[in-house]
Formats: C-alpha cells, structure tokens, sequence
C-alpha cells in the first residue's frame, strides 16, 4: 500500500511551503514535492502603476533582500530612461548590494543553519536556533551577530532604514554619502575579515561529520547558472549570465540580460504556486539549473579578490567538475562573505563613491526594461513594459528560489530517499528534510510573492491518498 | 541621569501592532537629553545585543494581546536564558538580554512597556482604544528614565 509523509511547515525558512513524501508499497519513498502554498501576484499588483514606483515596490517583496529588488527593478528603470547612470551611482548601487549579501549570508548561515552543525541534525528542535548556538559555542554566535549587524547597518547608515528602504531609484541613487559614514564601516573592516576567516576555517573542520548530508543533500548533477563579469569574476550587480554543466563545462557564455527569455522559460504545476525556470536549450525538466553561492562559485573562473580567491581554489579543488552537492551552498555562503568584504573595503576606498553625481535624469525613452542583479540567494530578473507615459503594462520577476524550485524538488526526494524509512516520521528525518531546502535559503515570499511566515509541514500520504503521518512547525 | 536605550517596535502598516513604534516617535519630540537614545525597529533582533549591552537602562514598548484593549502595563525584566520561541521572526525582548548577557556579560535594567492591542488590521493608524492610552504610555516610559520608582 502506498504512503505518503507531509512535512507542514517546514522552519527556519523564509516563506510557507510544505512537502509531501509518497511512499510506495514497501515503505521506501517514492516521490516527493515541495509545495509553495502562498501567493501575492507582484506581477500583476504593477499594472498601471509608473514605472520609477518599481523600485519601491518590488523591494516590499522582501525584508531580507530589498536592496537586490531595488536594484533589479532600478536597472530596468535605466532601460526605460535610456541612460547610463553616473559611475558613483552605480559603484554605491554595488556597495549596498555586498552589504545586503553578507547580512543576508550571515542570517542564513549563523542563526538559521549553524544550530544545524553545532546541535547536530537530530537535536531537539527547542535548542536549533541562535541562543542555542550562544549557548554551545558563543564565538560563532558572537561572529553571526557582528557580521549581520555589519551590513545592516551599511544599509541603514545610507540608504535609511535596513528593511525596505528606496533610496536606488531609476537613474541612479537619491542622494550622495559622506566620507564620515564610510570610515566609520572601514574601521571595521579587519574584525568582519577575522570573523569570517574563522568561521569558514571552523566550518572547513565540520565537513566531515556530514559526509551522509554531504553525499545526498542534493548532490546530482544539474546545470548551473550566475552573472559574471568579463574576466569571469563572480559580479553581483552586473555582467553576463553565464551557465556550466555537472562537469564545469560551459554550455552557456556571455549571455546579456535582455537575451534571457531567449535561454530560460516557466514551467507551471498545479500543485504549487512557485514556478519552474528551465534552461530552454534542454527542455522540462532536463534544463534544471541552480542559482546561488553555489551556482556563482561554479560559473565563475575566480572571486576577484585575494582572500576569497584561495578560498575558491580549494573550493573548487573539492570537485574535479562542479561542486555538486547543495550541502555546499554554505561553504560557497561563507566565501561569498569574506568576498563582499573585501569588495567592500576596495569600494570604501574608492574616492568615486564619495562624488555628488550620483542620478541620471531623463523621461520614458524606451517601452521595455530589463534589470538583472545577484541577490543573496541568486539570479533576480526584473522585466518591464510600460506605455508612452511610463506606465507599467506589463511585467514579469524571476526571482532566485524559483530557479532552484526543481533543484530543490529534486533534493528534497533524494534526502527523503536516503533518510525516511516507513510510515512515521522522526525529528531527525523531518530536520533533514527542512535543512535540504535551508541550505538553498529559499526566500518562498520574494519566489511566490507570498505572505512572508516561517513555518512548513510535512504530510506522508498512502496509495489511497490517506495521510497516514503529518508533523506540524509553527 | 542613566544612560537609556529605547526601543519601540512593531509594524506600521499593522494598526496597534505599532504602538511601540508611534510611542517611540512621540517620545523623540519630548526627550532631549543626549543620554537617552532612541530606536525604532519591526522586530526585534539579536543585532539589538551589543547596542545594549552598552547601555544602563533599556525601556523596550511593544504591544500585547490580552482581553482588554487599551490596557498599559509596565513590567521589569530579566534575562531568562533561551527562549523556545526563539526563532529568527520571534526575538522577544528576554532573548535580547540574553544575548547581551552571554555575548557581553552585560544586562542593562530592562523594562517592558505595553499597550493591549485592539487590532492589527492593516492600517497606518492606531485604535481608538491604544490611541487614548498613548499619553499614559509616554508618561510611564518618561517616569522610568527619571528613575521614579513606577512599580
């Protein structure tokens, strides 16, 4: 008889989704789904509204990434308009977008997946979470804070507020920063680097006690996809997509942002809200690709900046082709960390960042804009049509988690299958099953537009359809 | 004077929710004294800890559920090790101090000031019931940064 496990909802995740485990006739599972099970229509939301409110509102998708909204809508924006934005524009646009990855980075990794490593996957779900971590080992919680604080607080000090603040507008940014401000975080600067050097040289140590999680969480083969720029350096703000195989070959080069409708299509299921990009050259669901620290890491040939570059050598050196297993999204979280600082640091020193030209004025002089940016969790595309008076008739967002909507669906069976075994669940099964999808960081608000909660169940359901077993999170 | 933090919070767009947030407003305009520093946020963070840990007093205004709206309260606080709430989206304000005390080794004297709430409907303005008790509320968080024994 088959069976099928829920999982509703799954923690520490941003967004509510739930996953439904199918069992065959002998208790092994079967299928697997990973059901997004809420919805906000973004896309449709715009209609009617003119085109320089976009910004603005496509950073209400997210609380945790708003600074990449802004700038994928802003880049669409300059298309409309027509311009090149000033230098220092863009250079502060790239800034705020480094100190929102390693906020985010830090969010994902110290306070949502360390409990994960320090507790051990089958600890007592009271005890996975941040005070938890302080409690067993107050150095990385310690680390997590100061690094999160670090760039929030770069958002907060220039753009305003550290959620939803609009200060990248179309054309540029609103105002220009003071040298007071940006000395201030480059005094900074070697704690963060310390930090971050510590935890992925601890992180490093941890590996092996994950060799199963390593081996099944999402370690298959599947093409992978990230901006870089002209020397193949990872670049979040701009650049070309960029696409390789399981094998690190390149199967797709130089892509531009406007070509993207080109390379990538959406698939639809009934069974979710969130939607399935594919790589159109292979086919649904052939042309399943990730996005992503882990995605960037392996498109691109190196950082760019010296620290995470030896990181990324040995990095890389763990695979002879792509780095495979999602388990190393947080390794690849960790690098692109240390790399943001020093990105940071370079830019912070930079005397552009502090000139006053900072916004491009013009009217509607194109009807189509397109805005592609990294966000912590991976490709954004912002796409716009607007009338002869700027007003938005059409659009569509492609935002990171559904890239990796088959990936983790895919990931989520091959945890299953290793891990669940007949018809009841355990906390040790149900904490893998959510920390396969934790390791992609889904953001399912900003993928589904969706009401933003934490929790995800799981249901494990027969061949009649009866749910046999549920566990709830909430 | 005691150097104080306080920090109002909640969510603007949800009516009452963010009582704290227009307490902390109007409090802004009143205090002057450079050694009261006032902060707005959402939700409270663990990002919050070391700010604290810096400070003497900390005055924490929030809104609450309970049967009567419009009710204050004031109560003291204490760290009081982990929380099982504690998830990323739920940090009450013991968890704040926790963290101060195991990070820093610091615990400023908390308080917790309340209003119950009467909806958190979405809007940009607060009911009928929170709005009349707002002046009260002030008063109360004034008293506490003068020292004025309130319990």
């Amino acid at each position: 008889m088959n069976k099928t496990i829920s999982i509703d909802p799954v923690t520490r995740i941003e967004g509510h989704g739930k996953i439904t485990l199918h069992l065959n006739d002998d208790g092994a599972v079967d299928n697997a789904y990973f059901h997004v099970t809420q919805f906000r229509g973004f896309e449709k939301l715009i209609d009617g509204r003119p085109f320089r409110e976009m910004p603005a509102i496509m950073a209400r998708i997210c609380g945790i990434c708003p600074i990449s909204h802004l700038s994928a809508a802003a880049k669409a924006c300059d298309q409309i308009l027509g311009v090149g934005i000033p230098k220092p524009a863009e250079k502060l646009r790239r800034l705020m977008n480094y100190a929102q990855i390693i906020q985010s980075h830090a969010l994902n990794f110290f306070y949502l997946s360390s409990p994960d490593f320090i507790m051990g996957m089958d600890a007592e779900p009271e005890t996975r979470n941040i005070l938890g971590v302080l409690k067993k080992n107050s150095q990385i919680a310690h680390d997590g804070i100061m690094l999160r604080k670090f760039g929030q607080e770069i958002i907060e000090t220039f753009a305003g507020k550290r959620i939803h603040p609009d200060w990248i507008i179309a054309g540029g940014v609103k105002t220009p920063i003071i040298k007071e401000d940006i000395d201030k975080f480059l005094k900074q600067i070697p704690d963060v680097l310390k930090a971050v050097t510590r935890n992925i040289e601890w992180f490093k140590i941890q590996l092996p006690k994950f060799k199963d999680e390593i081996k099944t969480f999402g370690s298959m083969q599947s093409l992978f996809m990230g901006l870089v720029n002209d020397n193949n350096e990872l670049d979040f703000y701009d650049g070309k997509l960029r696409i390789v195989d399981h094998n690190g070959k390149v199967v797709g080069e130089k892509i531009h942002p406007n070509d993207y409708r080109t390379h990538i299509d959406e698939h639809v299921e009934e069974w979710t809200y969130l939607k399935f990009p594919y790589y159109k050259a292979r086919g649904y669901p052939d042309g399943m690709y990730r996005v992503g620290p882990l995605a960037r890491l392996n498109v691109a040939e190196r950082c760019g900046t010296e620290l995470a570059d030896k990181e990324f050598v040995e990095f890389r050196g763990m695979s002879r082709g792509a780095v495979l297993s999602s388990f190393h999204y947080h390794y690849a979280r960790l690098i692109e960390i240390l790399h943001s600082i020093e990105k940071i640091e370079i830019l912070a020193n930079d005397p552009d960042i502090l000139q006053k030209n900072v916004r491009a004025e013009a009217g509607v002089n194109n009807d189509e804009g397109i805005g592609i940016v990294e966000a912590p969790r991976g490709t954004l595309i912002d796409h716009f049509k607007v009338d002869e008076n700027g007003i938005i008739q059409w659009g569509n967002l492609i935002i990171a988690t559904g890239h990796n909507n088959l990936a983790m669906n895919r990931s989520v069976l091959q945890v299953a299958k290793h891990f669940v075994k007949g018809d009841k669940l355990t906390n040790g099964m149900l904490n893998r099953v959510e920390a396969v999808i934790r390791a992609y960081d889904p953001c399912l608000s900003c993928s589904t537009h969706a009401i933003g909660k934490m929790p995800l169940q799981i249901e494990l359901i027969n061949a009649q359809g009866i749910i046999v077993d549920k566990l709830n999170r909430s | 004077m005691s150097r104080t933090m306080i920090i109002g919070y909640g969510n603007p767009l949800r009516g009452d929710d963010a009582v704290g947030y227009h307490a902390a407003r109007l409090l802004s305009d009143m205090v002057k004294q450079k050694e009261v520093v006032i902060r707005t946020c959402h939700q409270l963070t663990p990002e919050l800890a070391p700010e604290i840990s810096t400070f003497e007093k900390v005055i924490f205004i929030d809104a609450s559920i309970a049967e009567v709206a419009g009710e204050l309260t004031v109560s003291q606080l204490k760290h009081t090790g982990v929380s099982e709430r504690t998830i990323s989206h739920h940090f009450d304000p013991e968890s704040v101090l926790t963290c101060s005390h195991m990070l820093y080794g610091r615990v400023p004297e908390a308080y917790l000031v309340t209003i119950t709430a009467n909806s958190f409907g979405y809007m940009e303005d607060l009911s009928v019931p929170v709005k009349r008790r707002l002046p009260e509320l002030t008063q109360a968080v004034l008293r506490i940064i003068g020292n004025e024994s309130i319990m």
